[in-house]
């Protein structure tokens, strides 16, 4: 059988193609070149301010190498007995200490699709109560949970703590979610942090 | 025209001759003869020769030979058969010695036919077993990895159901290496969710090798080689090409290949083959729901260009292979939380009864690109060399669920993880006869070069590897030897994040293989034994990978004093025919010295809550088993297949079990075929169950509840998966089929019972199941 010139041409033509298609590619390779463009959350920062005297203590969860590597340090949470605090969570990138990103403003910004939580432990939920800031709500009037109140009831035991969880994706408007439980609303795990509480006399 | 290589119709010929003898006494009558392949004229070894009216028959030998002596004078009706082809009777008056050769056709109605090769050349494989295209065609436009299953000991590595990578004797990644049209498939080996990036309707034959036949390949072929072969660019003198269709109602998608084939000119020895194929999938359903971003899409195509002159030839080849595929959605999990509450059935999956084709994040995008150059001089008679150069592009981009919080525009458009790694390989082959041997000696060069982007998983690398190897085979009449031996320079030089540019973190290893392998031709049949030492230097993942995997959840170390490992392996393959029935036998032990695995180390905190960290670790381990193949014909027109895959492995230092160890599998299959119906050929039904068991060597399960209760000084077990494995399960399926004219088509159904179950090596046997009932149908017509 016989190929017609046409044939014949477009195979060359295919050809040639590919051999130009090729060293395009080759350019983009000659040298090596990393980027680490991830957003990483590295430090999660708590801001206590004791209502009855505005005085200021903050608590740092902080891994500036990311997951792997070194461990990370966790400050150790202390109030006093019978107080009122208002706490605000702060959450950073500080993997580089010379442009330390903070990362709260971007989950206020998408505030309809993350909550944090706060899930005492260690019957921790006898020495305090945590909630809501009821003025901070996003647009459908729903918690964000940046911003809460804590009060402290009594002298905490041994082995006291506070979880705290920032979900996104998740149902804000499922049954039974409050500010620590999240089981039934779907999404996923974007911080999971968990401090040892000392509530003192 | 010319017929195709792949079909296996061609023009039975009968040539008869007949040697005038002496007068001879009633019964000492002699025919003999060989039994040749119609398509190729090759001998069939140990076709089956018959006189139906006096039940004498002979087997013929290894090249097809045979002879029936002590024959009484008479007509007779001649019954010559060889698995694998059609039988043929002829009715003979025998009055004297008589010399007969037959051709036989092959059987399209065969099953799984496995072929070990032994080709009258300078480079003989003795360990090789293919398929063929003919049985690559029942399985078209399936992945890779799913077509290679019917050669026996291969198995696959799933990561959901649009991701395969073949497993041999229990071993896979970095240790069982890939080849396209004869060169070393470079990708990301590492990870179990990298696929092999090879169009599979390129292939027309699919092999694996083991031991010394690896040695002109590789040095670090421990767990042998996949060899996929496309069609010789000089096969065809005429134009002549296939179309194949395949859908398939789960995923309710298919798959479409076209190959063209031919010479340009009469004038000129020039020879070409253009290849392209697509595949299309959306959400695979389970017997209960879809599975959310499940689909798949692929479209790849390739070119040859040949020159055949009078000593020499010349050939390039270009293959294109562009994938995207989605990644389960509910895969990729937050944190051991997370895991533990799918595992445990506290949280369920909101899968849906939604079909759809779009792929969304988490997606894979894939792209390779071989161009290939090789010429072939034939000096004289006894020396050959041969010349090879290679590049190969491979991109893989990984795109992520998580994107971080409230991601740009820019930062939802970008992967979070993209490869591009470029090889160039060259080899330079001498191949030599002489009077009692044939040696072959070559010399080869490899640069590779990995840059990333995004998540900082891996680091960036160049690394090059120079080889010199020697292959020698010897007839020694009973046995026939080939042995030899390879030296491998390796030198990697490392870069960000682990050193810098400027200032490389320098790598080198070096180290001898060596194989023997023996075949010994048995009345019937033939023992192949096969011992080999194999290195490999450690991969750059498993020295300085470091991070978390978000697929699996967990974080992934390296080690940067990683020593190279080695493997020691033995393996005694047997065929035999006994009347009816075909025997193939395969029993193996690999050593392995310095195994380089991912070991669970320890429970890592990070700010997105606790992680179990593996270690890229050091051990002895052994790899033991069998691989069983039965297959022959119960009646006229039914034949039968039965085989058994038993794979055993174990860390010797500890005792334990090491994880994605397939679990042992047991299959048999019958089918009938009839005679033609008019235009109809071959009509043919088949029904096959397919049994695997329980993994009951499977690590622990990993204790969540404590490691919740204590936290991060749980006391971890030695070895541990997330989940015990599945529960054993049984599959059938059930196919048909025929050919009219020039076209074949083929039904199936499989899992006909729509079995809800899950499988052990599926790596997201944590979250769904397996895919339900299955209807595919394939078309191919030749031209």
């Amino acid at each position: 059988m016989n190929i017609s010139k046409f044939f014949r041409f477009s195979i060359f033509a295919l050809a040639a193609l590919t051999f130009v298609a090729c060293e395009d590619d080759d350019d983009d390779d000659d040298t090596p070149s990393a980027v680490n463009e991830e957003e990483l959350i590295t430090d999660m920062v708590l801001t206590f301010t004791n209502t009855a005297d505005q005085s200021v203590s903050t608590f740092t969860f902080s891994d500036p190498d990311g997951p792997g590597g070194n461990a990370p340090s966790i400050d150790d949470i202390v109030l006093t007995d019978t107080a009122v605090y208002n706490v605000s969570v702060q959450v950073l990138d500080a993997s580089n200490p010379n442009d330390v990103e903070d990362i709260t403003s971007e989950v206020l910004e998408e505030d309809e699709e993350h909550q944090f939580f706060y899930i005492p432990g260690g019957g921790a939920d006898n020495s305090l109560t945590v909630t809501y800031e009821t003025s901070e709500v996003d647009d459908d009037g729903n918690p964000i949970g940046v911003s809460t109140v804590w009060n402290t009831l009594q002298p905490t035991t041994d082995n006291e703590t506070i979880q705290i969880v920032l979900r996104h994706d998740l149902d804000k408007n499922a049954p039974g979610l409050s500010i620590n439980d999240f089981a039934g609303a779907g999404g996923e795990t974007d911080i999971d942090v968990t401090f040892n509480l000392t509530v003192t006399d | 025209m010319k017929s195709f290589i792949w079909i296996v119709v061609s023009i039975l010929m009968i040539l008869i001759g007949f040697a005038p003898v002496n007068a001879q006494d009633n019964c000492s009558i002699e025919i003999s003869g060989r039994v040749v392949d119609a398509e190729t004229g090759k001998g069939l070894s140990f076709a089956s020769v018959l006189l139906q009216e006096s039940g004498q028959g002979a087997y013929a030998d290894s090249a097809g030979f045979f002879s029936i002596k002590e024959i009484c004078r008479g007509d007779y009706t001649l019954k010559v058969s060889h698995i694998g082809c059609v039988p043929r009777k002829m009715v003979l008056q025998l009055r004297q010695d008589t010399t007969i050769t037959f051709s036989l056709d092959h059987d399209e109605s065969i099953l799984h036919e496995f072929v070990v090769e032994a080709k009258e050349e300078t480079d003989v494989t003795l360990t090789k077993i293919s398929i063929k295209q003919a049985q690559l065609e029942t399985t078209s436009g399936l992945q890779l990895a799913e077509q290679a299953l019917a050669i026996p000991g291969m198995r696959m590595q799933e990561t959901g159901n649009t991701i395969a990578k073949p497993v041999f004797r229990g071993l896979q990644g970095n240790r069982l290496l890939v080849l396209n049209a004869g060169v070393r498939q470079e990708g990301q080996y590492w990870g179990s969710e990298h696929a092999p990036e090879i169009d599979p309707f390129l292939a027309q034959q699919v092999s694996v090798i083991e031991g010394v036949d690896a040695l002109r390949y590789a040095p670090d072929a421990i767990g042998g080689l996949l060899l996929v072969e496309p069609a010789d660019v000089f096969g065809s003198d005429s134009l002549s090409g296939a179309l194949t269709g395949m859908g398939a109602t789960n995923g309710r998608g298919g798959a479409l290949g076209g190959e063209l084939m031919g010479r340009f000119s009469e004038k000129l020895p020039l020879y070409f083959r253009g290849q392209i194929s697509g595949r299309k999938f959306g959400d695979v359903r389970t017997p209960d729901v879809f599975l959310v971003n499940t689909g798949a899409e692929e479209l790849n195509y390739s070119y040859a260009l040949g020159w055949k002159g009078e000593e020499w030839k010349a050939e390039v080849f270009y293959s294109n292979f562009n994938q995207r595929i989605g990644i389960y959605r509910y895969s990729h999990l937050g944190n051991l939380t997370d895991l533990y509450e799918v595992i445990t059935g506290i949280r369920s999956n909101p899968d849906t009864t939604d079909f759809s084709y779009d792929i969304n994040r988490p997606y894979q995008e894939v792209g390779h690109e071989l161009f290939k150059g090789r010429a072939e001089w034939e000096l004289n008679e006894e020396n050959t060399i041969e010349a090879i150069y290679s590049r190969q592009f491979n991109s893989r981009e990984e795109f992520d669920i998580h994107v971080g919080i409230n991601p740009s525009a820019e930062e939802l458009a970008r992967p979070q993880l993209d490869y591009a790694l470029t090889t160039h390989l060259g080899e330079l082959i001498w191949r030599g006869k002489f009077d009692s041997f044939s040696r072959s000696v070559g010399v080869t060069g490899l640069f590779r070069e990995n840059n990333f982007r995004g998540r900082n998983f891996m680091p960036n690398y160049r690394n090059t590897s120079f080889g010199v190897f020697g292959l020698e085979q010897r007839d020694l009449g009973v046995w026939k030897l080939k042995y030899g031996a390879r030296y491998e320079r390796y030198d990697a030089a490392i870069f960000n994040p682990v050193a810098s540019e400027d200032d490389p973190l320098n790598l080198d290893f070096d180290g001898f293989s060596a194989a023997l392998a023996a075949k010994k031709d048995l009345k019937n049949g033939d023992l192949t034994l096969s011992a080999a030492s194999f290195w490999r230097a450690p991969a750059v993942n498993e020295l300085f990978t470091s991070g978390l995997h978000h697929g699996i959840g967990a974080i992934e170390q390296g080690d940067s004093e990683l020593q190279k490992e080695r493997s020691y392996s033995l393996s005694a393959t047997l065929r035999k025919v006994f009347g009816r029935t075909r025997f193939l036998a395969t029993a193996y032990a690999n050593f392995i010295d310095n195994y380089i695995f991912l070991n669970p180390r320890d429970i890592e905190l990070t700010i997105r809550g606790a992680f179990p960290r593996f270690d890229y670790e050091q051990t002895d381990a052994l790899y033991w088993g069998a691989d069983l193949q039965v297959d022959g014909q119960l009646d006229e027109g039914l034949s039968y297949l039965a085989t058994a895959s038993l794979v055993w492995a174990q860390n010797v230092e500890t005792g334990d079990f090491f994880i994605n160890i397939p679990a042992h599998q047991f299959s048999a299959e019958v089918k009938k075929t009839w005679n033609d119906l008019g235009q109809i050929k071959q009509p043919w039904i088949s029904l096959s169950g397919n049994y695997t068991m329980e993994q009951y060597r499977a690590p622990s399960v990993f204790p969540f509840e404590s490691v919740f209760q204590s936290g991060v000084d749980t006391e971890l077990p030695r070895s541990f998966d997330f989940a015990g494995a599945p529960d054993a399960y049984f599959l059938l399926e059930a196919r048909a089929g025929m050919r009219v004219g020039n076209t074949s088509f083929q039904i199936g159904v499989e899992n006909l019972l729509n079995n809800t179950y899950r499988n052990y090596m599926n790596r997201f046997r944590y979250y769904m199941d397996e895919p339900g009932i299955n209807l595919t149908l394939r078309i191919k017509h030749n031209f």
